[in-house]
């Protein structure tokens, strides 16, 4: 449910911008105490950088709760108080093997990744943010929310170890052969989030309200014809065919589901006031910070209206061959001179593009740190995880990740610190740590030996 | 994953690999190093071990287990068994896997002939663009609405074990499916009056001789409920009387939100006079409310009119023809021209002839949409979103087999694999008629249609995907080659375009002009634009006339076949830097279809084994990483490749000189001893041996065209076709007309009697997710 402006911004219509997405109107009137929050919920996302730091550049020295700030998290500097600076955890399972496309999907599953010709995906884990997706995704109209930059790889990476490159393109899995794309053009992204708020029922007139009822139920009716339709194939076909046809079954009922959903009143936080951002054009902007961070504002939008609790966010796929030349001093891709060989010249300008990572971080979480709800910030109210999957992009080094967790996580953290774990401590712990946070009960998961201490 | 030294080991007659896979090998050799690195984990005497291999104690135990041990072979090739610290030493691993991988593929054609099992498969998304286009004469922008497609098994998006379908998939083909239905049907645009007395609260109407005018005060509000179906912009327009001494302004309000003032100035003369406010407004119901302002106004009527844009022709004639009405013309009974419209349509959109109850289906929809009073417009494009979202036409599910033989595919499954192999897209009326005939299992139709429909031009769909994904090119001008702002004097998005087109072009041209399938290694001749002519340097010896692309004649012959294309060598290279590895490993996976396994573990980084000197070459250090034993079986094969075609600089262009200077040095040996110099001589070596590129051109094709990835009895079906090509001089045609007969693409097999290891592992059930119980 969304502000006022925006939605009285929308029905103007200003000129040819004819296919707005259409937000709830049915908010301002019908968003009584029943269907309102009365505090707002947690949110997460985790948000992927891939190809490593360089360590000594990201992990300060000591070992104390309070650090100097290193130059990696420089750019972090005046949101010092609002994260925490997590070391030594790993994932076991990822050691060794590639340095980069099975990293992806385990890093948040912790699973085992299969090498597998492409045919058959195999990503060891359900991850995290699908888990909590599955569990409590049915309480906002996006039960989870998948965004990036990089469009995914194809193929085999023979030379490489052997594995599918489409590893490296999905972060989040819904179990461990079903990866969730994730929405790369912001235009689709921002429409998605408004997708399914149609149909408003304002009208009094009885005669119209069943008619907007019908309206309401066109997509679950077409939903329900052609779920019949697979199940009167599936009845008739070979036991390999009905693999297929009951992913398929499967995508129909879980869309279902959330259109049913998003019918029955959702018990949300509605923030008053303005977010202004408008709908995207089509394509994707043309350069690279522009998209980064028209993806990253179309996430805030998200967390904000509360269409979702739960986000991922890939910065760049596996390897991302992203030309950061538009940076000064930089010449050349990411993933190239992340091998620098520890050639100064070389170092020095991946040095700045993780640094510019991290500058973006802090774009990101300075505006959500200024976005007042209920008695704080939103990003008290969230759980932003960032990192990536190798300590060291040049020798791919699997230990220690480099990780930090900013927001309050509704009290449920204490930033402001560094949290050193013993050295090899599963990474799973984390996970464990804020799924349980994010109100799911689990005792374990993946490779976790227990949910992470010293967070709060 | 096949054999990487095996063919190679024929091709380049490297001496120390088995030329045939004896018998007594097997047991002086083979056993016993299987036994002395697996066995204390697969102990054949253990009951509880399914892995049981070690079991075969004859060599020709090892054909009737074939999938066993094609497992094996795979695992040895990519050092994932045996695990950690075994001991096993390079040429043991070699010696084993090459003797399983030429076993299995020596034994493979003994067998009854294979048809394989090719899962229902969802459309990718060209086909889906396609098929939506020949259907309803649709043209959708694609890479907006959905996702690329993965590429699977054999490299292609065409495979259906990685087309996978989320819900976020699905999502998009419900915004597809209406966006097509708008774009397909036309409805008339929504222009409704509301009187005043019809406005709520509403009044009685006024008498004949009154005004129709309805009386407010200041701040009284009048409202309307409205149904809207499309998603548009309308124009809301109150009409009122002129003020005559006090301009005043009308509020309006869409659900309860204000949205606009309409102001209105004096007039002494009054009378009507309207303005209009503009909303956009989602499908549904809606309240429009007109709020007076602070005077006592005469309010006569609401207007609200959908804006339309103009309606093109073309977008008629596809409307009418959809809907087989003449221009003009409204269905007199629609019920029955809504079934008439759904039988016509279906047969089409399934691809096969449907029983009455899926048209009911489908009517069932318009019904639900038309009893509600939806105009007979709206209804019919629901049900087409239905249609559109229907399994039957996402996926091409073929007939199900009944019995646990290998069974003919139907005429209309045939039908289907034809047109979306040579057209990606739906078959036309043609094959239709022909699958109606009941003609599309006779040989001689088959190569006909082939014919046919290789000589339209639709078949670009398939030179575009095939040779794109083969090769590899179609990355180019994404990330393949960055743009940088210090290449653009000579490397642009044009020219990218152009380098990505060009195999293309040839591509087509060797199968439209029926040419040898060699060209593809040798062909003098390729298709330029005046762009490319500069991009290779070009310009005193070669001159179009036009634009556009033509066919020339390359000046000499270094630039001969595929491994002339700059976007093959621009896609092998590192960020200025070209790479005699990746070059290399190209031309063994790509062209010879050997997959070059993974570098061992802990082995040293190229600069690190040869950091001897500062200014050492790329052949130099090349040559102290080839010291290294593990790291010589792999680069012996790949860096004399690579090193054959130094000659290319990053970019493609040809170089005679190194960055500092220095003469290239293009020259090659391989392990058997041939020597080379520069890539003709390479092309020459390659040329020698053709076998292993024939074989692969042939898997590809077939792996394409049957959307699967390649299985255990494929390599007899890849055997024939390639000896079908050496009776037949090469041509592609032939190649093409083949796998069309071929078993696999006319036949189909129930899948549980299909070995289920294949060069990628069939699908599982999904595993219990992490973390639940």
């Amino acid at each position: 449910m969304t502000n006022r402006i925006s939605r009285r911004n929308v029905l103007k219509g200003a000129g040819a911008a004819l296919s707005i997405p259409w937000l709830e109107s049915a908010a301002s009137a019908a968003a009584t105490g029943a269907d309102r929050l009365s505090a707002p919920p947690l949110r997460m996302a985790c948000m992927f950088m891939p190809n490593g730091v360089r360590p000594d550049h990201w992990t300060p020295a000591g070992d104390g709760e309070s650090y100097d700030i290193t130059p990696h998290l420089k750019p972090l500097e005046g949101l010092k108080s609002e994260f925490l600076l997590i070391e030594n955890l790993w994932n076991k399972s990822t050691v060794g093997r590639n340095g980069h496309w099975p990293k992806v999907p385990a890093w948040l599953s912790g699973g085992f990744v299969d090498r597998t010709t492409g045919g058959d995906l195999d990503s060891g884990g359900t991850t995290m943010d699908q888990l909590l997706a599955q569990r409590i995704g049915g309480a906002t109209p996006l039960p989870s929310f998948e965004l990036g930059i990089d469009s995914p790889r194809t193929g085999v990476d023979t030379a490489g170890g052997g594995f599918p490159r489409a590893l490296g393109s999905f972060l989040s899995w819904a179990d461990p052969h079903t990866p969730v794309p994730k929405e790369i053009v912001p235009q689709l992204a921002f429409d998605r989030l408004f997708r399914n708020n149609r149909a408003p029922v304002v009208s009094t007139n009885p005669q119209s309200q069943a008619v907007v009822a019908a309206l309401q139920r066109d997509e679950t009716s077409l939903l329900d014809m052609v779920r019949e339709q697979a199940a009167s194939l599936r009845s008739k076909s070979s036991k390999g065919d009905q693999a297929r046809l009951d992913e398929y079954f499967e995508s129909v009922r879980s869309v279902e589901r959330r259109l049913e959903a998003s019918l029955r009143p959702q018990k949300r936080w509605i923030n008053e006031g303005k977010l202004p951002l408008e709908r995207p054009s089509p394509g994707v902007p043309a350069t690279h910070i522009d998209h980064v961070r028209l993806m990253l504002d179309i996430l805030l939008l998200a967390f904000w209206t509360d269409s979702t609790r739960v986000a991922t966010f890939m910065f760049g796929d596996a390897q991302s061959a992203q030309d950061y030349s538009f940076l000064p001093g930089v010449k050349g891709a990411f993933h190239s001179l992340s091998h620098h060989r520890d050639i100064p010249e070389t170092r020095a300008q991946y040095e700045k593009i993780v640094t510019w990572h991290t500058e973006q971080l802090a774009w990101f979480l300075d505006k959500m740190h200024s976005l007042k709800e209920g008695d704080g910030t939103l990003l008290d109210h969230s759980m932003i995880l960032f990192g990536g999957s190798i300590k060291d992009g040049n020798r791919h080094i699997e230990e220690n990740l480099p990780l930090l967790l900013a927001g309050r996580g509704n009290g449920t953290l204490r930033p402001g610190r560094r949290l050193r774990a013993a050295p090899k401590t599963p990474y799973c712990n984390l996970h464990l740590a804020l799924i349980n946070r994010m109100g799911v009960d689990e005792k374990s998961f993946g490779d976790s030996t227990a949910a992470l201490d010293g967070l709060v | 994953m096949k054999a990487i030294l095996t063919g190679v080991a024929m091709l380049l007659g490297a001496q120390t690999l088995p030329a045939a896979a004896s018998d007594a090998t097997y047991q002086s050799s083979i056993r016993p190093i299987l036994e002395a690195n697996c066995a204390a984990c697969h102990n054949p005497k253990n009951p509880r071990n399914r892995i049981d291999f070690l079991k075969s104690e004859q060599a020709q135990d090892v054909e009737t287990r074939r999938g066993l041990w094609r497992n094996v072979a795979t695992q040895l090739r990519n050092r994932t068994m045996p695990p950690g610290d075994a001991k096993i030493s390079e040429a043991d691993r070699l010696h084993a896997v090459n003797w399983i991988e030429e076993r299995l593929r020596t034994s493979g054609c003994t067998g009854t002939e294979y048809a394989g099992y090719v899962p229902p498969r969802r459309l990718n998304r060209r086909e889906y663009r396609n098929t939506v286009r020949d259907l309803l004469g649709v043209d959708l922008d694609i890479a907006e609405l959905f996702p690329a497609d993965e590429s699977g098994g054999i490299g292609f998006d065409t495979n259906g074990e990685t087309l996978y379908l989320p819900p976020m998939m699905l999502e998009r083909y419900i915004e597809a499916a209406r966006k097509i239905a708008d774009r397909a049907l036309i409805a008339a645009p929504l222009n409704r009056v509301v009187l005043s007395y019809e406005m709520n609260p509403a009044t009685p109407p006024p008498g004949r001789e009154q005004k129709p005018a309805r009386a407010l005060k200041p701040g009284e509000e009048l409202s309307t409920d409205i149904v809207v179906f499309s998603e548009s912009q309308y124009a809301l327009r109150v009409s009122v009387e002129r003020p005559r001494k006090t301009a005043f302004t009308v509020e309006v309000k869409v659900d309860g939100i204000a949205i606009g003032k309409l102001s209105y100035g004096v007039d002494s003369n009054g009378g009507a006079t309207a303005r209009v406010q503009n909303a956009n407004l989602a499908r549904g119901a809606h309240t429009v409310t007109v709020v007076n302002g602070t005077e006592d106004t005469q309010f006569y009527s609401l207007t609200i009119l959908e804006n339309q844009p103009p309606v093109s022709a073309d977008r008629r004639a596809i409307h009418y023809a959809l809907l087989g009405l003449e221009p003009g013309q409204t269905p007199v009974n629609p019920d029955a021209s809504a079934r008439r419209l759904f039988a016509d349509l279906l047969p089409r959109a399934y691809r096969h002839p449907v029983a009455s109850a899926e048209i009911d289906r489908i009517f069932a929809l318009y019904e639900r949409s038309a009893r509600r009073g939806d105009s007979f417009v709206e209804s019919i494009k629901y049900a087409l979103q239905g249609i559109l979202l229907s399994p039957k036409f996402l996926f091409r599910i073929e007939t199900a087999a009944e019995s646990r033989e290998t069974q003919p595919l139907s005429h209309y499954d045939i039908a289907s694999r034809l047109s979306y192999f040579l057209w990606s897209t739906m078959p036309d009326e043609e094959l239709f008629r022909f699958a109606e005939q009941r003609k599309l299992r006779d040989p001689s139709v088959l190569a006909q249609q082939v014919d046919r429909m290789l000589d339209s031009p639709r078949s670009r769909a398939f030179a575009d995907a095939f040779v794109g994904q083969w090769l590899g090119t179609q990355e180019i001008g994404g990330r393949a080659v960055p743009l940088l702002t210090e290449l653009q004097h000579f490397y642009t998005p044009e020219v990218a375009a152009d380098l990505r087109e060009q195999p293309q072009l040839f591509f087509q041209y060797l199968f439209t002009a029926n040419r040898s399938v060699l060209d593809l290694l040798n062909a003098p001749y390729t298709f330029l634009t005046a762009r490319l002519v500069k991009y290779y340097e070009l310009e005193d010896k070669i001159s179009l006339n036009g634009p556009g692309f033509q066919k020339v004649d390359w000046p000499d012959s270094r630039r001969a076949g595929v491994l002339g294309f700059a976007s093959v060598l621009a896609m092998t290279s590192h960020y200025k830097q070209a790479s005699p590895v990746l070059r290399g490993a190209w031309v063994l996976e790509t062209l010879l279809g050997t997959p070059v396994p993974p570098p061992p573990p802990d082995v040293p980084p190229l600069e690190a084994s040869a950091a001897k000197g500062t200014q050492a070459t790329v052949r130099q250090m090349l040559a102290a990483h080839r010291e290294n034993t593990a790291c010589a079986s792999c680069h012996n094969l790949m860096d004399p490749i690579g090193l054959g075609l130094e000659n290319f600089d990053w970019m493609g262009r040809w170089r005679d000189t190194e960055a500092n200077g220095s003469p290239v040095d293009a020259s090659g040996a391989l392990p058997s001893g041939e020597k080379f110099n520069g890539p003709v001589e390479l092309r020459e070596v390659l040329l020698a041996h053709k076998e292993e590129f024939l074989r692969q051109l042939a898997t590809k094709v077939l792996g394409y065209a049957l959307g699967r990835g390649q299985q255990d009895g494929d390599h007899c079906v890849v055997q024939g076709l390639v000896t079908k090509l050496e009776k037949d001089g090469y041509h592609m045609r032939t190649l093409l007309r083949e796998v069309v007969l071929s078993t696999p693409f006319l036949y189909s097999q129930p899948a549980e009697t299909v070995s289920t290891v294949t060069d990628g592992p069939v699908k599982r059930a999904p595993r219990r997710l992490l973390g639940t119980k």
